[in-house]
């Protein structure tokens, strides 16, 4: 039986976690990404990035009053990536009929 | 949580489902507060109302009702100070549109019963002909609330806020249009200036007990949730 491949950027314990996340949501602030997915900051900034840089998340640095602040959204490209991830992962949960 | 590229399937799945539970926990809670919160004060507003109402032996209490969204506003505003950021989610978001729709079809339905009950029923027609034509808000807003819970239940994926909401609904609707309170009021005393303040005070007994069973148990129900 064939595999799909997983994609890679999604394949990834904290990136998943972020994309999960955000999945549900209309946006996420940074701090509360951090704290749902319990990353270190400098981490979860890296691993942003990457996914921002594939276009599956947007994220706009900004101020709310007078304290920076850095929204996250996932893009129709991050929901679909995320679609396809679900689904491959489904192949390889199910068990092969004898 | 850190970034291991040996991911197993099974770890991805629990991943993902962690992350959708923990969203949807928070939903239920933040739906539940405001539930909770919203039918607290209108169990204290019908209370208030019903007092007003049975001691003037009048319907203008009912003109109270139109301060119950400040004082939930107010009330919600203060238990979310201090909580820090919570995201919108999507399904909270919905949750939000059809309370939000809900209250928008219930404000303009109350102004144009109160429109056609005061200005119009009255100086049109004959004085006998007057009990046919009133129109009694009260069955209707139930009805339209008991549908708001449903679909409440059926966002948050809990039954028991459906069918509350539906049988809280559907018992208030008929209780209310067939007058089945009045009827029993009458048949328990003979004082008539009992049974018209009691009638002037009747629907704020329905939507207490409507909003207890239809919404703030629900709101409690939501708010003990553990997913």
């Amino acid at each position: 039986m064939m595999f799909p491949t997983l994609d890679p950027l999604l394949h990834s314990e904290l990136r998943l976690a972020v994309v999960s996340l955000l999945i549900g949501m209309e946006e996420a602030e940074f701090p509360y990404i951090k704290e749902q997915t319990g990353a270190t900051a400098g981490n979860l900034s890296v691993q942003i990035e990457k996914l921002s840089s594939a276009g599956y998340i947007t994220v706009d640095k900004g101020f709310k009053g007078k304290r920076p602040c850095t929204l996250c959204r996932i893009t129709p490209e991050g929901r679909k990536a995320f679609e396809d991830y679900v689904k491959a992962l489904k192949s390889y949960l199910v068990k092969p009929k004898k | 949580m850190e970034n291991q590229e040996k991911l197993t399937a099974e770890r991805s799945l629990e991943i993902i489902t962690e992350q959708l539970d923990q969203s949807r926990r928070k939903v239920s809670k933040t739906t539940g507060q405001s539930l909770f919160v919203s039918g607290l004060s209108t169990m204290i507003m019908a209370v208030v109302i019903g007092i007003v109402n049975f001691s003037t032996k009048t319907t203008f209490g009912h003109l109270l009702w139109f301060i119950l969204p400040l004082i939930i506003w107010v009330a919600m505003k203060k238990i979310h100070s201090g909580k820090g950021y919570t995201p919108d989610s999507l399904v909270g978001s919905l949750v939000g549109k059809t309370w939000w729709t809900y209250s928008i079809f219930v404000v303009v339905f109350f102004v144009i019963v109160l429109v056609w009950n005061i200005l119009f029923v009255s100086r049109l027609l004959p004085v006998g002909d007057h009990a046919f034509a009133i129109v009694d808000p009260t069955a209707t807003i139930m009805l339209l609330m008991g549908m708001a819970v449903a679909i409440t239940g059926h966002l948050l994926r809990s039954n028991k806020l459906v069918w509350l909401g539906i049988v809280a609904g559907i018992a208030a609707f008929v209780w209310e249009q067939f007058g089945i309170g009045s009827m029993i009021m009458a048949s328990c005393t003979q004082s008539v200036d009992f049974i018209v303040r009691i009638n002037m005070a009747l629907p704020c007994l329905t939507i207490f007990l409507f909003v207890l069973f239809g919404v703030m148990l629900p709101g409690l129900i939501l708010k003990k949730r553990n997913l």
